[in-house]
């Protein structure tokens, strides 16, 4: 019985710490430093912006309310409104 | 109060303090720029000279553009844009502090920081209202041939369900030795109303006041005031796209006691060819044939180029590169017809273009244009016809925020140039534009 006991332990000990070996492999690398990604501090670009609003607004009613859905094609619209403003011509 | 009393009402406080701060301080941050240098190889950019053997210059120009938002909420945000430009590398270094577009030569180290958005925008949803206020980009409601610029304000915009309705005042300029005496305003009420989901329409009146304000390098002070009558719309009629306004301008100048009485229309159409998109614009603006402000559009010049002529106004949609305002100008930002004022002449502008998607990431395009003035006020030119523009333009999509770009253009000039015997213009640019 005590040996079962000791099995079953050490069998969920193995399994819960699974998740912490596979992010420790993964966190081996920082990304940050590496390629300029993931990072803590990072912010969208204007364009990844674009996209991530696009992409929502797609879903539609299936997830958005109405009213949802107008506030993230007001944010659409602003964004592009303002990458508009930053290639304006002119002196 | 024992301390042991107070603990649970100083770790309540904390915690009290702590949410609101948490809440006060979560701001969003959204940066954002644009960084373009280009190469141009030309006998009328830099100088914008018309005339007979101008040499070849070739040049480099940078800019770059950078824009920080802060946002306490969706409802409320700072929007700040500035701008350093080199109007071409090698022109000074140690430069300053009046180092605008200066700094491109081997040291650098010059102030050429411009500022050119500064405002708030407020949105108080209850109410269904918008607020901008302070230095802020704006554009009018007809292609951007009477204004489009940035200027200290306040903008309120009410919307409905299938419509807008803006008022706002703007000061321009105010250059008298009293605050708010000699001041250039501009008043404005805009409403646009969607009929349907392919058609809009829109009416729009300006009014400009300008008091005796003073131009740097002009000894005739600017003494008129302008009312701006236009309405405008947009449609699609299957593939067809179509859009255009009429506007009208009366009022006075008042130190010449000129009534003005001019006019203005503008047609576009695009639709689809092939692959491609085909599109085309015909603008004609009102002019004077004794130079005066008769029936000449008034466009706003800025007070420090007031004595070129340079209207604070642009209109961009015919695609030209030297005959009318190029797209890719910056601070070296020259075309035969600049505004459509025209040194009071007006114009008459046609144009057909074709953008074509030669592969996923490169775009081809190519522009046809001609201009002549409205009226010539100088009399001695041979003909109204100031030219006709041929140009292509070639950009290739590096990845979404990286193009590259080539763009050559050429006029013919009309002989409205006669008497000049002058060389025809052209222009090449090689260009680089990263966007983040």
């Amino acid at each position: 019985m005590k040996k079962i006991a000791i099995t079953l332990m050490a069998g969920l000990f193995l399994i819960a710490s699974l998740p912490v070996m596979a992010e420790t492999t993964k966190a081996e690398k920082d990304e940050c430093l590496l390629l300029s990604k993931n990072c803590a501090t990072e912010v969208d670009s204007l364009q990844k912006k674009v996209k991530k609003l696009q992409t929502e607004i797609k879903k539609g009613t299936r997830v958005y309310t109405a009213d949802e859905l107008k506030t993230l094609e007001n944010k659409l619209k602003e964004v592009n409104d303002y990458l508009n403003s930053l290639n304006k011509p002119g002196r | 109060m024992k301390l042991r009393r107070k603990l649970p009402a100083v770790a309540a406080a904390v915690v009290l303090t702590a949410v609101g701060a948490t809440s006060a301080m979560a701001v969003e941050h959204q940066f954002g720029g644009a960084f373009t240098t280009f190469w141009d190889l030309s006998n009328y950019n830099p100088s914008g000279d018309i005339k007979k053997d101008v040499p070849t210059s070739n040049y480099f120009e940078q800019r770059v553009r950078l824009g920080y938002t802060g946002k306490a909420s969706n409802d409320l945000k700072l929007v700040t844009m500035f701008e350093f430009d080199y109007s071409f590398w090698g022109n000074s270094s140690y430069d300053g502090p009046i180092g605008r577009g200066q700094g491109g030569a081997i040291g650098a180290d010059t102030g050429n920081l411009e500022t050119k958005s500064l405002y708030l925008d407020w949105n108080i949803p209850s109410q269904k209202l918008n607020a901008k206020i302070g230095m802020q980009p704006f554009d009018d409601a007809f292609k951007g041939i009477f204004v489009g610029a940035d200027m200290a304000g306040i903008l309120l915009t009410h919307s409905y369900t299938n419509a807008t309705a803006s008022a706002g005042f703007f000061r321009w300029n105010d250059t008298g030795a009293t605050a708010g005496k000699n001041t250039r305003d501009m008043f404005v009420l805009d409403g646009k109303y969607n009929v349907n989901d392919k058609t809009q329409i829109g009416a729009a009146y300006y009014f400009v006041n300008s008091d005796n304000i003073s131009m740097i390098n002009v000894t005739t002070p600017e003494d008129v005031t302008v009312h701006m009558l236009g309405v405008n719309g947009a449609t699609k009629v299957g593939d067809l796209s179509v859009d255009g306004f009429l506007a009208y301008q009366f009022g006075e100048d008042n130190f010449t006691n000129v009534d003005r009485s001019a006019f203005a229309g503008n047609v576009g159409v695009s639709m689809p060819l092939g692959k491609g998109t085909c599109r085309s614009e015909f603008l004609y603006v009102s002019g004077d044939k004794d130079d005066s402000s008769k029936h000449s559009f008034y466009t706003p010049y800025s007070q420090k180029f007031a004595q070129y002529k340079l209207a604070e106004s642009g209109f961009y949609n015919n695609e030209m590169v030297i005959l009318g305002r190029d797209k890719n100008a910056m601070t070296n930002d020259n075309s035969i017809v600049y505004d459509v004022n025209n040194k009071n002449q007006g114009v008459i502008f046609g144009s057909l273009g074709y953008d074509y998607p030669l592969t996923s990431s490169l775009t081809g395009s190519v522009n046809a244009g001609f201009a002549a003035v409205a009226e010539d006020n100088s009399g001695n030119h041979k003909s109204d016809y100031l030219g006709t523009e041929g140009n292509l333009e070639l950009v290739y999509k590096f990845n979404e925020n990286l193009k590259l770009s080539a763009r050559a253009a050429y006029v013919a000039l009309g002989d409205y140039y006669d008497a000049l015997d002058a060389d025809d213009p052209y222009d090449v640019k090689l260009i680089v534009k990263y966007n983040f």
